[in-house]
């Protein structure tokens, strides 16, 4: 699961990032391997759309590979990644507008209300309402429930207090539940 | 507001309460109903968010790892050294360490200065800078009086006082570069 992604090959982890950094490219692959999963799903809940998650991802593992030997394991390397590949996306997504409009979605997933589609649209009215989350609240709220990455780590992460950390997920948990208010019983 | 703890909601829900907290905490939830509430809604919520089926990406790991292989080629990971980012590190360096030997040349001196005809024995034994300075007086009078002109007595000269007033005053600069330097360099925190 991608969940936990670190999880199983944590003790030697450092010593492969070490490799890595040394240029052992399968030091590095089994690095990309290892992550892949976990940073496609965080940047595929950010942004809604599974091929800009993939190809973020992609670019992401590129630039860690670029910029290994800086990384200098004051934070942990989850943190470092995915601040890497967070920063891919948000370049990705400026550059071009995701084609599906929160409306559209909206309207095609009341069309059929046969009952096993229905849990599949309430997840897609759940993704939805995520991605109508401001960017700041949403990468917060993604990193604690996707990753379930820890206060502590998702400061480091995103390089912000954990203060802050606590107000925006306190805003995305409230603006959530205002727009799936709607919906709420089939939750 | 605060007598409801809404602000350890979320930290409660998220395992981050210390022991005494949480504690605090779910004696208020079980006696208030407007928390309880908020709780089931809470608690709905992060039901629904953890719904969400983990996508396991459109090409194979063998694909998508051959992709970025293929992207890198034989370029290896490189620390960019850059001779401008050297320079913040570099010149506060060179001019403590530069301080330091003239510090430790006056001491030198200054020590054999008390022995008799050893200060004549130390300008002898160096007949280079001896040939220098006596070939080329202006060379002399020059340093002696840019050095008076920027305000800087012969550093051997000065007093013990003066000397740890100014290598402090150093080390004051030189933290208060490096802590810009940091403040410069730190990685960009990512812009949302
Ligand atoms: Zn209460």
């Amino acid at each position: 699961m991608f969940r936990d992604a670190t999880t199983g090959k944590r003790q030697d982890e450092p010593a492969i990032i070490h490799a890595a950094q040394k240029g052992d490219r399968e030091a590095f692959s089994h690095l990309v391997l290892l992550y892949r999963e976990a940073v496609i799903n965080v940047v595929y809940r950010f942004c809604g759309d599974a091929a800009v998650a993939e190809d973020a991802a992609q670019i992401a593992f590129i630039r860690v590979w670029q910029h290994l030997p800086e990384y200098r394991h004051q934070t942990s390397f989850r943190s470092w990644l995915f601040r890497i590949a967070i920063n891919a996306a948000l370049d990705m997504l400026r550059r071009e507008k995701p084609s599906l409009t929160i409306d559209q979605v909206m309207l095609s997933s009341t069309e059929r209300m046969d009952h096993a589609l229905e849990t599949r649209q309430t997840r897609e009215i759940v993704q939805q309402a995520i991605i109508k989350l401001p960017e700041a609240s949403r990468i917060v709220l993604v990193l604690r429930e996707i990753q379930e990455m820890s206060y502590q780590e998702i400061a480091d992460t995103l390089d912000i207090p954990v203060g802050t950390v606590m107000s925006r997920l306190n805003y995305a948990r409230k603006q959530l539940l205002v727009t799936l208010q709607p919906v709420k019983e089939d939750l | 507001m605060s007598e409801h703890l809404h602000q350890w909601m979320d930290a409660y829900l998220d395992g981050e309460l210390s022991g005494i907290q949480k504690i605090e905490f779910e004696l208020h939830l079980k006696e208030c109903e407007t928390c309880q509430e908020n709780w089931k809604q809470q608690l709905a919520l992060k039901q629904a968010l953890t719904s969400l089926q983990p996508i396991s990406g459109l090409k194979s790991p063998e694909v998508f790892l051959a992709e970025i292989n293929m992207e890198i080629g034989t370029q290896k990971p490189e620390i960019n050294f850059s001779f401008q980012k050297s320079l913040w590190y570099l010149i506060p360096t060179v001019l403590i360490f530069l301080f330091g030997a003239l510090q430790i040349f006056g001491w030198v001196t200054g020590l054999i200065n008390l022995i008799p005809g050893a200060n004549r024995f130390l300008l002898e034994s160096l007949p280079f800078i001896n040939n220098v300075t006596v070939t080329n007086p202006w060379l002399n009078t020059t340093i002696q009086a840019q050095l008076l002109w920027s305000g800087i007595d012969w550093i051997t000269d000065w007093g013990f006082l003066t000397q740890i007033f100014f290598l402090f005053s150093l080390s004051v600069l030189y933290c208060v570069w490096i802590v810009l330097w940091i403040n410069n360099h730190q990685t960009k925190s990512i812009r949302v």
